[in-house]
C-alpha cells in the first residue's frame, strides 16, 4: 500500500521535509484496522510532503516564503512569448500594495521552466500575507487592466535593458545551440519586448487561469512560525496530490562542433553548457560548480578573465551546468579549453584528501552564506522539491560528500555545447 | 555615554534605558559578559543556523582623525583578511566612521574557532613594507576624497560638523599625515581588547561564544618600517569642488530633550512629506552622538526651478507641515515600517549582528536595539506630534551645495 509513494521506505523522508515528526506515523503504522487510515494519510501527507515544506527557525526574525511554478516560456507558443511571466507579475501586482501594507517585500522570476515568487514577511503579519498570496495565485487569479499595465511597464523595463545586451545574447546563442532555433527552450525565458507589448488582458487571463495552478507549484516557509500552522496554510492552498507536474524537459542535441557569434563588442562572452544526467547528483554538482568558479575568476594571474558566471540550470529532463565567461578575443578559445580540461581531469582524477577537504571548506561556507536569508532558505527548498521531488538540507548534503562522489558528478557530464559571442574570431 | 552617527537607514536612534526586553523581542535573547582580558561579548545564538557571524568594534573616541587612520589600518589588513577568510569559505567587511573601526566577518559555525583567531590577526598591528604603507594611505585617501566630492556626503559631513562639533570635521589631513609612528600610537591606544565590544550570533551556545573571548588579544606588535616617505600631493579632499548636477541643500535640528523613538518615527513622517514636485531626492534621518540627537533631512532639486536655498526652504516645510499630518494611522504606519526595516536587516546572522552592535555602541546598552523595539511600540500620535512641534519650533543648522 505504500507502493509508488516516493521516499515512503520509511520514516525518514518526514524527518527530510519537516522539522517535526508528526505523532501519528508510529501509531497509524502499528495499528492493523488503521491500514486505510494509514493510505490515505500517507497520501495525503506523503504527497503534500513533495509540494511543500516549513523549515521552523524560531530565532530569524523574519519569514521567507517562496512559491515555485513549473512552468515559463517552454509551454509557450511563440505569439505568446512572456505571457505566463507577465501574467505572474499582473497576480502580484494586484496584490502589491496589500502586501506591502502587511510589511511584505515580493519579486517573480523567470525561468524557461519555472516562475519564482519569494516573498520576505515580518512574523507578525506571515499569515494572512500568505494566505492572500496563495489565494491570489491560485483560486482568485484576478488580473485587472490597472495591475496588468503596471506589470507591463515593469516587465518591459527590464527587458529593453536585456536588448543589445551582450550577456543575453550570449545566452541566447548557447540555448539555439542546445536546442535549435525553432524551439521553445532556445527562446529569452522571460519573452521579448515586441511581443509582450501587444499581449491582452484576455490572452494574459487565460495564461494565468491554465499555468498557475496548484499540480504545478511547490512552497517553503522559512522563519519563527509555528510548523503546523504554517503546513495548514500551504496544504490549503496546494493540496495533497502528489509530486508537482513538470513540463517535458528539452530535448537537447549532442554537442556540435563550438559556435561563433560575430557581435562589434570589446570583449567576448564564451557559453558552454555540460548537460546533467536525468538524476542529477546536485550537492556534487555544486560543489564542482564552485570548484570551476575558483579555478577561473578574474585574478592577476589570469589578467584577460573580467567575469565568470556558473550556475546549475534545471528543467524537467535534467538540466545543465552552465558556464560564461568574459575574456579578451585573442583568449577564449584557450579559456573555452581550460574549462573542458578542468572537467576532463576531475572527472579522471580524484582529488586527493587534503585537496578535496580544503575545498568543500571553502565552498560549503560560499553555499551557505548564498542561503544566509529566510527567502534565499525557502527558495532552495521549493526548487529542491520540485526538481528533486524532496528537501534535504544543504548544509547535512554537503557534509556527506566523498572526493569519489565529485569525480563521478564531473564524470558524468558529457561534452558541453560551445558558444563564442565576440568581435571576431578566436585564433 | 557615548553614541555615534547612524542614519536612519538603519534605524539608529537613542533609547531611554531601563525597560526590559519585550516577550515578542525577535532581537533576543542576548547574553553579555566581558570575559577575563577579553572585550565585552554580546551572543545571541540561533540553534538552527548552520552559519555564525562576529563583528568586532574598536571605539574611537578622542585624537583627531581617528577614522581615517583606522581606515589606513583596516586597509593594510584587508587583503590578508579577505584570504584568510575565504579559504575558511567566510566572508568579512571592515567600516570606519569617526567613532568606531568595524571588523566583522560571516562564515560556517564548523570555522568559529579558526574564524575568532582571523579576527584577532585583523585588529592586531600588521607587518608592512613602506610600499604598503603607502598604498594602504592612497585607498584611504580616495574614500576621504568621495566623502567630498559627492554632495549628499558633503552635505553629511558639514551638518554634522554643525550638529556635532566635538567630532571631527574630516579625516583627509589625518590620513594625510599618517607615518610609523602614528599608526603605532593610535593602535596602542585605541586596539586594546577591554575596549573593544564583540557580537556573535549564529549557531552556537552562548558560553562557547563568550569563552572564545576570554584571554583573546590582538595579535602582538610588529616592526613597522621606519623612514615612511613623507605623504606626496595634497592632502584628499582638500582641493576637491563637489560633483553636483543640480542644488542640493540639508538642514538638521538638534533634538534635545526629544523622545527618540518618537524622534526616529518622525524622520519617515517627513521623509514621506518630500514626496512630490520639485525635490528629485530626500531623506529625512535621526542622529545620534553623545547624548545628543537631531534630526537631518536633505533633498537635491529636481530639473527645474529650486536652487539650494529654495531646497532648504522646501524641507524646512516639511518639518513644519509634519506635525500637522501625525495622526494615528500615519504613526502607527511609520512604526511599523521602521520595525519590519529593523527585523528585516537582522534576518541573516551578519545583519542581526550588525543591527544588535551598532545599538550597542550608539546607546552604551547592550540590550539597546531589543530596548528601541519595545520603545517604538510606546510612541504614539501624540508623542510624534509633540517633537514635530518642537523642532519646527527651531532653527536648524543648514548646508547647501550648488552645482
Amino acid at each position: 500500500m505504500t507502493a509508488g509513494f516516493p521516499g515512503a521506505a520509511g520514516s525518514g523522508l518526514v524527518d527530510l521535509i519537516a522539522r517535526r515528526r508528526p505523532r501519528w506515523l508510529h501509531t497509524a503504522w502499528c495499528s492493523a484496522t488503521g491500514a486505510l487510515g494509514l493510505l490515505l494519510a500517507l497520501a495525503g501527507t506523503a504527497g503534500g510532503q513533495n509540494r511543500f515544506t516549513v523549515l521552523e527557525e524560531p530565532s530569524t526574525t523574519a519569514v521567507g516564503l517562496a512559491v515555485v511554478v513549473a512552468t515559463g516560456g517552454a509551454v509557450e507558443a511563440e505569439s505568446e512569448a512572456g505571457a505566463t511571466h507577465l501574467a505572474a507579475q499582473a497576480l502580484l501586482e494586484g496584490i502589491r500594495s496589500q502586501l506591502e501594507s502587511l510589511g511584505g517585500h515580493a519579486s517573480v522570476e523567470c525561468s524557461r521552466s519555472t516562475i519564482r515568487f519569494t516573498l520576505l514577511l515580518p512574523a507578525r503579519t506571515w499569515r494572512v500575507a500568505t494566505d492572500l498570496l496563495l489565494d491570489q495565485l491560485f483560486r482568485r487569479r484576478e488580473v485587472n487592466d490597472a495591475a496588468l499595465e503596471r506589470a507591463r511597464a515593469r516587465v518591459l523595463r527590464a527587458l529593453r535593458l536585456d536588448e543589445g545586451n551582450p550577456a543575453h545574447e550570449a545566452r541566447i546563442a548557447l540555448a539555439t545551440a542546445r536546442f535549435g532555433t525553432d524551439s521553445q527552450w532556445a527562446r529569452a525565458p522571460c519573452g521579448r519586448a515586441e511581443t509582450v507589448a501587444q499581449l491582452g488582458l484576455a490572452e494574459i487571463r487565460e495564461a494565468a487561469r491554465k499555468r498557475f495552478v496548484p499540480s504545478r507549484a511547490t512552497a517553503a516557509v522559512v522563519g519563527p512560525v509555528e510548523a503546523e500552522a504554517a503546513r495548514d496554510v500551504l496544504r490549503r492552498a496546494l493540496g495533497d496530490s502528489g509530486p508537482p507536474r513538470l513540463p517535458d524537459g528539452p530535448r537537447a542535441r549532442p554537442a556540435a562542433a563550438p559556435r561563433f557569434v560575430e557581435k562589434k563588442t570589446i570583449t567576448t562572452w564564451v557559453g558552454l553548457a555540460f548537460p546533467l544526467p536525468e538524476e542529477p547528483d546536485t550537492e556534487a554538482l555544486e560543489l564542482l560548480a564552485c570548484y570551476l568558479r575558483e579555478a577561473t575568476r578574474p585574478s592577476p594571474a589570469r589578467p584577460d578573465v573580467h567575469a565568470v558566471e556558473i550556475d546549475l540550470e534545471r528543467d524537467g529532463g535534467g538540466g545543465a551546468l552552465v558556464v560564461y565567461l568574459v575574456t579578451e578575443p585573442d583568449q577564449a578559445g584557450r579559456r573555452a579549453s581550460e574549462l573542458r580540461s578542468l572537467v576532463r581531469r576531475l572527472a579522471r582524477d580524484e582529488l586527493s584528501e587534503t585537496e578535496f577537504e580544503s575545498l568543500v571548506r571553502r565552498c560549503r561556507g560560499a553555499r551557505l552564506l548564498a542561503l544566509a536569508a529566510p527567502e534565499a532558505r525557502a527558495r532552495d527548498a521549493a526548487l529542491q522539491l520540485c526538481f528533486d521531488r524532496e528537501y534535504r538540507p544543504p548544509a547535512a548534503e554537503i557534509d556527506a560528500l566523498a572526493a569519489e562522489r565529485l569525480r563521478r558528478a564531473a564524470a558524468s557530464l558529457p561534452e558541453p555545447t560551445v558558444v563564442t559571442v565576440g568581435p571576431s574570431r578566436a585564433p | 555615554m557615548k553614541y555615534w552617527i547612524l542614519p536612519l537607514s538603519a534605524a539608529a536612534v537613542l533609547l531611554v534605558p531601563g525597560a526590559g526586553p519585550s516577550p515578542e523581542s525577535l532581537l533576543g535573547p542576548l547574553f553579555v559578559e566581558q570575559p577575563e582580558g577579553g572585550p565585552l561579548v554580546i551572543a545571541r545564538p540561533q540553534p538552527e543556523s548552520p552559519l555564525v557571524a562576529l563583528r568586532l568594534s574598536v571605539p574611537l573616541e578622542g585624537g583627531r582623525g581617528g577614522g581615517g587612520v583606522a581606515r589606513v589600518l583596516q586597509h593594510l589588513v584587508r587583503e590578508r583578511l579577505e584570504a584568510d577568510a575565504a579559504g575558511q569559505g567566510a566572508r568579512v567587511w571592515l567600516a570606519a566612521t569617526p567613532t568606531h573601526a568595524v571588523y566583522g566577518i560571516v562564515g560556517p559555525v564548523e570555522s568559529f574557532d579558526a574564524l575568532v583567531e582571523i579576527l584577532r590577526r585583523a585588529v592586531g598591528l600588521p607587518e608592512v613594507r613602506p610600499l604598503d604603507l603607502e598604498i594602504a594611505r592612497a585607498a584611504a585617501a580616495v574614500e576621504e576624497s568621495a566623502a567630498v566630492e559627492l554632495p549628499e556626503a558633503l552635505l553629511r559631513r558639514r551638518l554634522r560638523q554643525a550638529l556635532f562639533p566635538s567630532l571631527p570635521a574630516g579625516d583627509g589631513a589625518a590620513v594625510h599625515a599618517v607615518t610609523a609612528g602614528l599608526l603605532r600610537e593610535f593602535w596602542r591606544e585605541h586596539y586594546r581588547p577591554e575596549r573593544m565590544q564583540v557580537v556573535v550570533v549564529g549557531g552556537l551556545p552562548a558560553p562557547t561564544a563568550i569563552a572564545a573571548f576570554r584571554g583573546w588579544r590582538p595579535t602582538m606588535e610588529a616592526q613597522l618600517p621606519d623612514g615612511l616617505p613623507p605623504p606626496s600631493g595634497a592632502e584628499p579632499g582638500r582641493d576637491s569642488r563637489p560633483q553636483a548636477l543640480s542644488p542640493w541643500a540639508g538642514v538638521g535640528y538638534l533634538a534635545d530633550g526629544l523622545d527618540a523613538a518618537s524622534l526616529a518615527i518622525s524622520a519617515l513622517l517627513v521623509e514621506a512629506q518630500l514626496v512630490g514636485p520639485g525635490i528629485r531626492k530626500a531623506s529625512a534621518e535621526a542622529w545620534c552622538h553623545s547624548d545628543r540627537c537631531a534630526l537631518v533631512v536633505i533633498g537635491a532639486a529636481a530639473a527645474s526651478g529650486l536652487d539650494a536655498k529654495g531646497v532648504a526652504r522646501r524641507l524646512r516645510g516639511a518639518v513644519s507641515e509634519s506635525a500637522s499630518r501625525a495622526e494615528t494611522r500615519s504613526v502607527a504606519e511609520a512604526r511599523r515600517t521602521l520595525r519590519n526595516r529593523t527585523l528585516f536587516a537582522a534576518r541573516t546572522p551578519d545583519g542581526l549582528a550588525t543591527v544588535v552592535g551598532e545599538f550597542a555602541e550608539r546607546t552604551g546598552d547592550p540590550r539597546g536595539a531589543e530596548r528601541f523595539l519595545d520603545a517604538l511600540d510606546q510612541a504614539d500620535a501624540a508623542s510624534v506630534r509633540s517633537v514635530l512641534r518642537a523642532l519646527a519650533e527651531r532653527e536648524p543648522a543648514t548646508a547647501e551645495v550648488n552645482p
